[in-house]
């Protein structure tokens, strides 16, 4: 009966823990095998995740590899007030926050002693050694707790408002917005990737559970024509210029004249890039390619070397000035300064209106309006920037009876100084049309040649060699001892050049007596020349404010800092 | 003296039958089984070693990940700092504070090589050097 009991109580346990582990046992093979699509979801949403991995925006470098744009990793400081004020020490972490960011210690304080909230931020955009030296100093005196260090990628440029215009800027949705950065955005945006998956309870990425890792592709490098160590000594002379006749805005072109690359490339006002959400829409203006104005004087050139070019002119005969007032379609003309009869290469040299304007009546319309196409004005001129303007150039059949002469001295055509600088660049360029250009080349974050700007595009040919060559000898008149542009010169070179003051147009018809926009549009050296250089200065004060006087000095410390910095010799390369 | 021999008493087992005392006891595996489960057990070792492995070795493609994006951010800061020390402004204000007065080189103080070659060769210089020949205007260098 002993037996019996023992075996039976034995017998009762075993079925128990057959029935316990079997009926696990099935549970865990049910698990494993069933169709258990729901529990499998659920768990994949807890621990799985999809990240989308950004590639880097591209760097825009300058001729010389210069970093002008970059993305960059920056810290946002923040705090948690609760829980600052309850685990760590308020007092000793408000002073030392004090003294690593650029806040009000006013602000630091409230926003800390604010324990109604769990998030402030104190300082965005914080520079990543600063950052990381205030986490190592919180972390060894363990004052850490309560204070939020956030990573956030940010586009930097390193010079703030230099090349601000060119150089445009990332918008907050990481898009170029202006400049290059629009123009180029194609290649500067990276290429995005994607990573799923697993994260362990602290939502630390468990690594050996990656399911998909598609790396991002960093965007390319562009490589722009300008030089920031040109454009610098540009835009110093603008400003100084700008300062000295308080004028109201600057734009000036620096061009090379065989290739039409820019070297410098500069409008003021600016603003700073690293924080464009604050600058007007006056100030982000490129008006050196969005300003359409009258140019003035410094056209006649250009309608002069058409004529020459047609064999209608000859720099030595005479013209009749008519002693300063010539009645032309029963309107008056004026010179600036009278004279009864200069010769037509004095014409130029005396900036004399009428005497220019007889000579661009000798053109037809149509032969005017055909060369004033082939030097580019009326339609963009290809540049690599987004926002040029195509300027005003109408057809002879809408001209009314003055356009014709008007156009000559200037009027009755809008242009851009980019245009200006392209048709100058003709003459300087023995008679060739180049299409200017701001990216030079576009490599792959590898180093692969992504883009690169052919040598020469094939350009136009507006003017002869010989005629091109003739006007060169002509403008260089312009520049010498009682031109107009005599304040251009610089040591032993040869300037050639023109100035223009042109009036600027009321909007209720006519032109304003006291605003006007004073030029000076040139090259040099004059027989060989290397660079092409249009200034303008908008509204400038004061008794003097022609081309001559305002423009044609801030001509000339620019190209005498260009011969400098780039080694031009007096003769030409 | 007759040697006295002890003779064993005949079995009375019936022949064919084994001697159960003789026998050991429990179940005796044959050797394949044995094999077997050694294998088995060497593979289950296997698995968990190279799980473990696995496991550092992706703790340390994390690491490795970090440690990459830091210091490519550390780039980017120095790139940023770096071009910002030689930006033109503060070029020009480290001269003023040196007080280093410098001007450019005369025209005469420059040798100028010429006809080194075209765009290609000459990455940050002013393309004047490989110039068209200006007879040929109008030509274009294709």
């Amino acid at each position: 009966m002993k037996i019996r009991g023992l075996w039976l109580r034995a017998g009762v346990a075993g079925l128990l823990m057959v029935t316990l582990f079997g009926g696990l046992a099935a549970r865990v093979v049910e698990l494993q095998l069933g169709d258990h699509a729901e529990l499998r979801g659920s768990y994949r949403r807890k621990v799985s995740f999809r990240e989308k991995l950004q590639g880097a925006r591209g760097r825009i470098l300058d001729r010389n590899g210069r970093v002008l744009a970059l993305d960059e990793a920056r810290k946002h400081i923040a705090v948690d007030p609760q829980f600052l004020n309850r685990y760590n020490d308020p007092e000793r972490v408000r002073a030392v926050l004090e003294r690593f960011l650029h806040v009000e210690p006013a602000v630091i304080g409230a926003r800390i002693s604010n324990t109604d909230s769990q998030f402030a931020y104190l300082e965005k955009y914080v520079e990543d050694r600063r950052a990381s030296e205030l986490d190592v100093y919180l972390r060894e005196n363990n004052l850490r707790k309560g204070v939020r260090i956030d990573k956030v990628n940010t586009r930097t440029y390193p010079h703030g408002n230099l090349l601000s215009h060119v150089i445009g800027f990332e918008n907050h949705e990481g898009v170029g917005a202006a400049g290059v950065e629009l123009e180029m955005d194609r290649y500067l945006k990276g290429k995005g990737g994607i990573r799923v998956s697993e994260a362990d309870a602290n939502r630390v990425e468990m690594v050996s559970r990656r399911r998909l890792q598609i790396d991002p592709q960093d965007g390319a490098d562009v490589t722009l024509t300008v030089d920031q160590y040109l454009q610098f000594g540009v835009e110093q002379a603008l400003e100084e210029a700008l300062e000295t006749y308080q004028a109201k805005a600057g734009w000036a072109v620096v061009m090379e004249v065989e290739t039409g690359a820019i070297l410098a490339l500069a409008s003021k006002p600016d603003f700073d890039l690293n924080a464009f959400a604050t600058s007007s829409s006056s100030e982000r203006r490129n008006r050196a390619v969005a300003t359409i104005y009258e140019p003035g004087s410094i056209m006649k050139p250009l309608v002069f070397a058409a004529a020459l070019n047609e064999g209608l002119v000859d720099p030595d005969e005479m013209i009749d000035c008519e002693y300063g007032v010539w009645i032309h379609r029963n309107r008056p003309l004026r010179d600036f300064h009278p004279y009864a009869e200069l010769s037509a290469a004095d014409v130029l040299k005396k900036s004399s209106n009428i005497g220019s304007a007889k000579i661009a009546l000798r053109l037809t319309p149509d032969q005017m309006y055909d060369y004033l196409r082939a030097y580019g004005f009326g339609s963009r001129t290809g540049l690599d920037l987004p926002g040029e303007q195509a300027g005003i150039s109408h057809p002879p059949r809408v001209w009314d009876s003055l356009t014709h002469s008007r156009v000559a001295i200037g009027h009755a055509i809008g242009v851009t100084a980019m245009q200006m600088a392209v048709a100058m660049n003709v003459l300087a360029n023995d008679g060739e049309r180049v299409e200017p250009f701001l990216v030079r080349e576009v490599r792959a974050n590898d180093g692969t040649l992504l883009y690169k700007r052919p040598v020469r595009t094939p350009g136009e040919r507006v003017v002869r060699r010989d005629t091109a060559r003739k006007m060169r000898k002509l403008l260089a008149r312009i520049t010498e001892s009682g031109g107009t542009g005599r304040r251009s010169r610089f040591g032993d070179y040869v300037v050639a050049g023109k100035t223009g003051t042109a009036e600027k147009i009321r909007e209720d018809g006519g032109y304003h007596r006291n605003k006007n926009i004073a030029s000076f549009s040139g090259f040099f050296p004059a027989d060989n020349p290397a660079l092409t250089i249009v200034v303008s200065i908008d509204e400038p004060s004061g008794a003097k404010r022609t081309g001559g006087v305002v423009a044609a000095p801030v001509f000339r410390q620019i190209a005498e800092y260009a011969a400098g910095y780039l080694a031009i010799p007096p003769e030409g390369f | 003296m007759k040697k006295k021999t002890t003779r064993r008493p005949p079995s009375r087992r019936a022949p064919g039958r084994r001697n159960r005392k003789l026998q050991a006891e429990g179940l005796r595996m044959p050797a394949t089984v044995s094999l077997g489960v050694v294998f088995l057990f060497g593979l289950a070792l296997f698995y968990l070693w190279f799980c473990s492995r696995t496991e550092a070795l992706s703790n340390q493609i994390r690491i490795e990940e970090a440690n990459l994006s830091d210091l490519r951010e550390k780039v980017a800061a120095e790139e940023v700092r770096w071009n910002d020390m030689i930006g033109p402004r503060n070029l020009r204000e480290a001269l003023a504070a040196h007080r280093l007065d410098m001007d450019w080189p005369r025209p005469d103080q420059v040798v100028h090589i010429r006809d080194m070659g075209l765009w290609e060769s000459n990455s940050g210089e002013l393309n004047v050097v490989g110039r068209l020949d200006r007879d040929q205007a109008g030509m274009h260098v294709p």
